[in-house]
């Protein structure tokens, strides 16, 4: 049984406002969504807002009847993907660097440096994809999401995800001047 | 698969490391989670009484009926509750008086003859919305979806009788001059970038963007303001506000399963960024299995898509899914 067939169960339950199922579906998610808020943002204080805004969407949405019809992770991948568009629109996030807690698998400080400038590069030129080749490329080749449920979280068919995610690897390459 | 491929997305891997989170920031982040549930749970849910307001271009019609029946609604609020009328004058979205309050105000509108009244009292009503909002923001109360409607109903009531009047344009500016103040208002208050927040700033680019466009061009914009009842005649107010709701919430016409994707239309840019959507969406005839092509909810196989995330237009048709593969529509401005 796939993860969308798994969730289909849900549905009802949160479109009542079932407390305990909306708890469930909070604890299930809060991760991934810090995860992927702290990937394109690279703040550990923006992944937590994105945390806090995507949920806080999410019970509003369902207390006004809308909500997701029929499969949540998709539905809170869109959520907080708007509202980190929202914030790439507002202003220029700061990328604060490794905490100091970090703990790295690599112990020399340069090669941690040096991995550091590549993310903040890469988080960059992702920053400067198209909004839905960011999406398509971020939920799969980072999140590892199936293709099927991008397809949901973005509402476009399999097959324009799929060419959506191709012309963003390109895109990402010219920028970044991969040689071959 | 191609070697740059796997050097990108190796490359994107980097983007893997994240920081252990903090444990007191997840056990604040579930507690006001907990805590917006238990408040919303506890809540009724606030109903802003629903006008058919999109039959407002039927309004000449039925004038003469209209004005009887609020005529006599008039004498009976004087008679009994005249009081209350005046009370209700100050109450908010949520008050027990604020359906008072909006039926006056739908009275004053009945009586008014002429439209340059009509437009001015749509227009004041218009402001009044935007109070309303300012002062529950100001008292930390929600702003639902049906306060934030009731303002984008008020502005489109007041589009839709200036149009009528013999100073299309001038009226136009007004409602221009109106929204840029209640932009001005909202920058200057306190950001917080809350979900309503980023609802409402969509809400009024589309709103400006709309009159913008029709200042250079009424005619357009009594045409898009024809679709729009047109398809609230035929599906229903209802839908109609789902739509309005998921473009401004998404910035997409369409959530799953909700509303589809749009086929076989005419060409419509980034939705909140085209003043004249419905009539670029609803370009051709309306059936009724396919409602403005709004309710297909297909995710698989190629289906013509109207975005395109391609400044100048480029071919979307690189899709596997064999024949079905369509092509975007022209993106740009």
């Amino acid at each position: 049984m796939s993860i969308i067939e798994e969730e289909e169960g849900l549905i009802s339950r949160l479109q009542a406002f079932d407390m305990s199922a909306l708890e469930a579906v909070f604890d299930q998610y809060n991760e991934a969504i810090f995860r992927y808020g702290y990937r394109l943002l690279g703040s550990q204080d923006k992944a937590e807002e994105c945390v806090a805004e995507t949920f806080s969407r999410f019970l509003h949405s369902l207390k006004n009847g809308k909500g997701p019809k029929k499969y949540v992770r998709p539905y809170l991948y869109r959520m907080a993907h708007n509202w980190i568009t929202d914030q790439y629109r507002r202003a220029i996030p700061e990328d604060e660097g490794l905490p100091e807690h970090y703990a790295s698998q690599n112990d020399h400080p340069e090669e941690i440096v040096l991995d550091n400038i590549e993310s903040q590069e890469i988080r960059k030129v992702l920053r400067e994809l198209p909004d839905n080749q960011r999406q398509a490329v971020v939920l799969k080749f980072l999140e590892g999401l199936e293709n099927q449920e991008i397809a949901i979280a973005m509402n476009k068919p399999v097959g324009a995800v799929k060419a959506l995610q191709h012309r963003g690897l390109q895109t990402i390459r010219k920028k970044l001047e991969v040689k071959l | 698969m191609n070697n740059w491929e796997d050097e990108i997305k190796q490359k994107l891997e980097k983007l893997d490391a994240i920081p252990d989170r903090n444990p007191l920031r997840v056990q604040s982040a579930k507690k006001n989670f907990l805590s917006e549930m238990r408040q919303l749970a506890a809540e009724t849910t606030v109903s802003v009484p629903r006008k058919s307001w999109w039959n407002q271009l039927n309004i000449k019609k039925e004038t003469f009926s209209m004005k009887l029946i609020t005529i006599a609604t008039v004498l009976s609020l004087l008679l009994g509750g005249g009081i209350t009328a005046v009370a209700a004058q100050d109450s908010l979205p949520g008050d027990l008086l604020y359906p008072v309050k909006t039926l006056v105000e739908d009275i004053e509108l009945g009586l008014a003859t002429d439209p340059e009244t009509e437009f001015d009292i749509a227009l004041n009503h218009a402001y009044k919305r935007f109070e309303e909002i300012q002062i529950l923001l100001d008292e930390d109360e929600v702003v639902g979806e049906a306060h934030l409607l009731a303002w984008q109903e008020s502005f489109q009531r007041a589009l839709q009788y200036g149009i009528n009047t013999e100073d299309p344009i001038g009226k136009l500016l007004m409602v221009q001059q109106q929204l840029q103040y209640q932009e001005e208002m909202m920058n200057k208050g306190e950001q917080t970038g809350v979900p309503f927040q980023n609802q409402f700033e969509r809400m009024m680019n589309y709103q400006a963007g709309l009159v913008d466009a029709s200042i250079e061009n009424p005619e357009l914009l009594a045409s898009e303001l024809e679709f729009m009842a047109n398809y609230s005649n035929q599906y229903g107010e209802e839908k109609l506000e789902n739509v309005w709701m998921n473009m401004y919430m998404f910035g997409a016409l369409d959530t799953e399963g909700e509303v589809g994707e749009v086929q076989n239309q005419g060409e419509v840019q980034h939705p909140v960024e085209d003043p004249f959507m419905w009539m670029h969406l609803l370009g051709n005839p309306l059936t009724e299995n396919d409602p403005a092509g709004l309710d297909q909810g297909g995710t698989t196989g190629g289906a013509q898509n109207s975005y395109n995330d391609q400044p100048n237009g480029g071919n979307q048709g690189e899709n596997d899914n064999g024949n079905d593969g369509g092509s975007g529509g022209n993106g740009g401005k």
